[in-house]
């Protein structure tokens, strides 16, 4: 079959609302142009979300420690522990933060650091506990390996410790570490961190819980594109069976002060593995584009490549940042860019739930 | 594809136009530039874009060099290279370093100073000339040229005839009219202006001189007046057919001082695509890194874009290495499309 036709085929079982295999993602990677993926994804977007409407939310990033031993060579944020660089941010500094994000609207902190031996669950505990006590904010905190790690430190399972983390306070747990979910690629860019099955465990575990969680995708480190297909269908897989996940959310590998190096794959890839993303995970509600790592621009474009999520107006970010993404908008500019795409901008909660 | 462009506004007819090769009107124009569907704007333009060029992408091996470094008025690309003066020794000794069969074109471009007449000019083809036989020269903004010739006072005939002489190859040309920080006071003055102009046109025609033309917008200019200067370009080109490649570009001015919105996405691309659809008698429209950024290059390429620019290139310390030839070659293929060597292809002809 001719490149083109297997493409009009795999796009009329799409348009027919059938659900496309791995096999048909990896032909569409290879051989639809920029504009039928667009169309395709923009498809799905339009029957998921038919309201012209794009959502963000307000809130701020806090990174309260950027001591981690596992050392991801793709990592420019992290500080091993005994580096004079490390930092372990204060419960006053933690508040002043928060207290400065609700005076202006916010409504949800995304508190992640590293895996730092010296944090066990009591200081999980106490810090949200406190949180909740001071603020009514959303607590979007920590991630599957941090979450592993706490565990391991405090000899509990990892069902226990999520179980303890949300009594304490935590309400949602952000996709992030998904990186890439296979094992062959984890080993080369992360070989300490935690493996496929592990992350997934910790989503399944905490979506069994009544959580819900993110999904994430950093790819174009040393991936191939089976590897993104693969991603995809594993994130998919767990989806049916738990429907934990509110939202997708892939970015490139930001390769700036990092141990792996290599180049940044463009914009151009990003908006294809969007749409890819939009394109075969029928079954998750929301895809966030990463104006952070893309640029406004191609952010914006994102938009008629399946997101129908802006993500967060991020007060300040310092992981992708090390890395050298230094993109950056306030609420009035991110606006501007959804109504300049012909959207109606909303206010959402972590829930992706709209708000005034 | 063409079933969404047909759920558009008046889709299905600016369709049938856009297959047909129909021209299309200013108010077809304005009213793609004002849709939302973009992927349809974008299928339309590529529709036109692979009629007139396939799969191609084409590039030119060039350097730029700004020998009054002035910002130039009419174009924020060429006042990249506007930094610092340089002697006459000092952009000689640059050129002597420039790699012959690296190198195929250099493009002179300069903010207009009143101490460079035309003899001035004149001079400087001949010496690049002299220094670099096979580099082809493509040099001056329109108002250079006038400035040149408002010193002289030369008519626009005997002005391009004199540098003809000298050896220039192409113009530069560039937008059709200046910049000015002052943007709203642009705007009321543009018409006078691109109509000034006109005359230069007709006698860079007279002469075989072709030039590429711009056209500076601001992100928040109103669409018709967007439109209406495409269409008074696509007048000229009926009328004179000089022009060889549409760049639209963002309008920057090289100061802290003005501050002007960001260019969206969806505005660079809509400004790609309806140019394309418009200028209808035009072969070639950029859509370069250094005017979008890489990423938007790449996908201006699926959205009406044929011309990524120049690749600028090593072994030129008046620019420092901005982009080579075999980066961009491979931003081109990371997109499908094929990179074709402008011109390579020119001298096979």
């Amino acid at each position: 079959m001719r490149n083109s036709d297997r493409v009009r085929e795999i796009a009329e079982r799409f348009y027919s609302g059938k659900r496309l295999s791995f096999e048909d993602g990896l032909d569409l990677y290879r051989h639809a142009n920029l504009l039928e993926l667009s169309q395709m994804a923009h498809w799905m977007r339009v029957r998921l979300h038919p309201e012209p409407a794009v959502t963000y939310i307000v809130s701020r990033n806090i990174n309260y420690t950027n001591v981690c031993w596992v050392r991801c060579s793709f990592c420019a944020f992290y500080r091993p522990p005994g580096s004079e660089e490390g930092y372990v941010l204060t419960k006053e500094v933690i508040f002043q933060k928060i207290r400065e994000m609700v005076d202006a609207g916010g409504i949800e902190i995304l508190i992640q650091g590293g895996l730092n031996p010296r944090l066990r669950i009591e200081y999980y505990e106490d810090l949200f506990g406190s949180i909740k006590k001071n603020f009514k904010v959303h607590i979007h905190g920590l991630s599957a390996a941090e979450i592993l790690y706490i565990a391991h430190l405090s000899r509990m399972t990892v069902k226990d410790t999520i179980a303890r983390l949300r009594a304490s306070g935590l309400d949602t747990i952000p996709g992030a570490g998904g990186e890439v979910l296979v094992d062959e690629v984890r080993k080369q860019i992360a070989p300490l961190k935690d493996t496929t099955d592990e992350w997934l465990g910790v989503m399944r575990d905490a979506h069994c819980l009544g959580m819900r969680t993110t999904a994430t995708m950093m790819y174009g480190s040393v991936d191939r594109a089976e590897h993104r297909l693969e991603h995809l269908m594993r994130v998919r897989e767990l989806q049916d069976e738990t429907g934990g996940f509110t939202a997708f959310i892939p970015w490139n590998y930001q390769p700036g002060g990092t141990e792996l190096g290599g180049k940044k794959t463009t914009g151009f890839e990003y908006l294809k593995m969007l749409a890819l993303s939009r394109i075969l995970l029928d079954n998750v509600s929301n895809i966030q584009a990463s104006w952070v790592t893309q640029g406004p621009q191609i952010a914006q474009l994102a938009l008629r490549y399946g997101a129908n999520d802006f993500g967060s107006t991020m007060f300040e970010e310092h992981v992708v940042k090390a890395a050298g993404a230094t993109f950056c908008m306030n609420e009035e500019e991110l606006k501007r860019q959804v109504w300049n795409a012909g959207y109606e901008p909303r206010r959402r909660n972590t829930y992706y739930q709209y708000v005034n | 594809m063409a079933t969404e462009i047909a759920q558009i506004d008046g889709g299905a007819d600016l369709l049938l136009k856009v297959l047909s090769g129909e021209r299309l009107s200013a108010s077809d124009c304005l009213r793609l530039w004002k849709t939302r569907d973009l992927t349809s704007l974008g299928a339309l333009a590529n529709l036109r874009r692979e009629a007139v060029s396939g799969n191609a992408v084409f590039f030119r091996r060039e350097v730029h060099l700004n020998y009054t470094g002035l910002p130039v008025p009419s174009c924020p690309l060429c006042n990249r290279f506007a930094s610092r003066r340089l002697s006459p020794g000092q952009w000689e000794r640059s050129l002597e370093l420039i790699h012959p069969d690296i190198v195929a074109e250099l493009h002179l471009t300069a903010g207009a100073s009143p101490q460079f007449g035309l003899d001035a000019l004149c001079a400087i083809v001949r010496r690049v000339a002299a220094l670099r036989p096979s580099l082809k020269v493509r040099a001056f903004t329109w108002s250079e040229l006038e400035t040149a010739a408002e010193r002289e006072g030369t008519t626009p005939d005997q002005t391009l005839e004199a540098l003809v002489e000298a050896g220039l190859d192409s113009l530069a040309g560039g937008a059709l009219m200046d910049l000015t920080p002052d943007r709203p006071h642009l705007v009321g003055e543009r018409t006078a202006q691109l109509e000034r102009r006109a005359p230069w046109v007709a006698a860079a025609a007279a002469r075989g001189l072709r030039c590429e033309v711009s056209w500076v917008y601001g992100d928040e200019d109103d669409p018709q007046w967007i439109i209406d200067g495409l269409a008074r370009i696509r007048d000229l080109q009926d009328r004179w057919g000089i022009f060889q490649c549409f760049t639209p570009l963002l309008f920057q001015w090289p100061s802290d001082d003005v501050e002007i919105p960001m260019a969206t996405g969806y505005n660079q691309l809509r400004a790609v695509a309806v140019g394309r659809l418009i200028l209808d008698n035009l072969a070639r429209v950029r859509g370069s890194w250094a005017a979008l950024t890489e990423s938007m290059m790449q996908v201006a390429f699926w959205y009406g874009a044929d011309d990524a620019g120049g690749a600028v290139l090593p072994g030129d310390d008046l620019t420092g290495t901005v982009i080579g030839q075999e980066q961009l070659e491979e931003l081109i293929r990371g997109t499908g499309r094929d990179p074709i060597d402008d011109l390579r292809l020119t001298n096979d002809d």
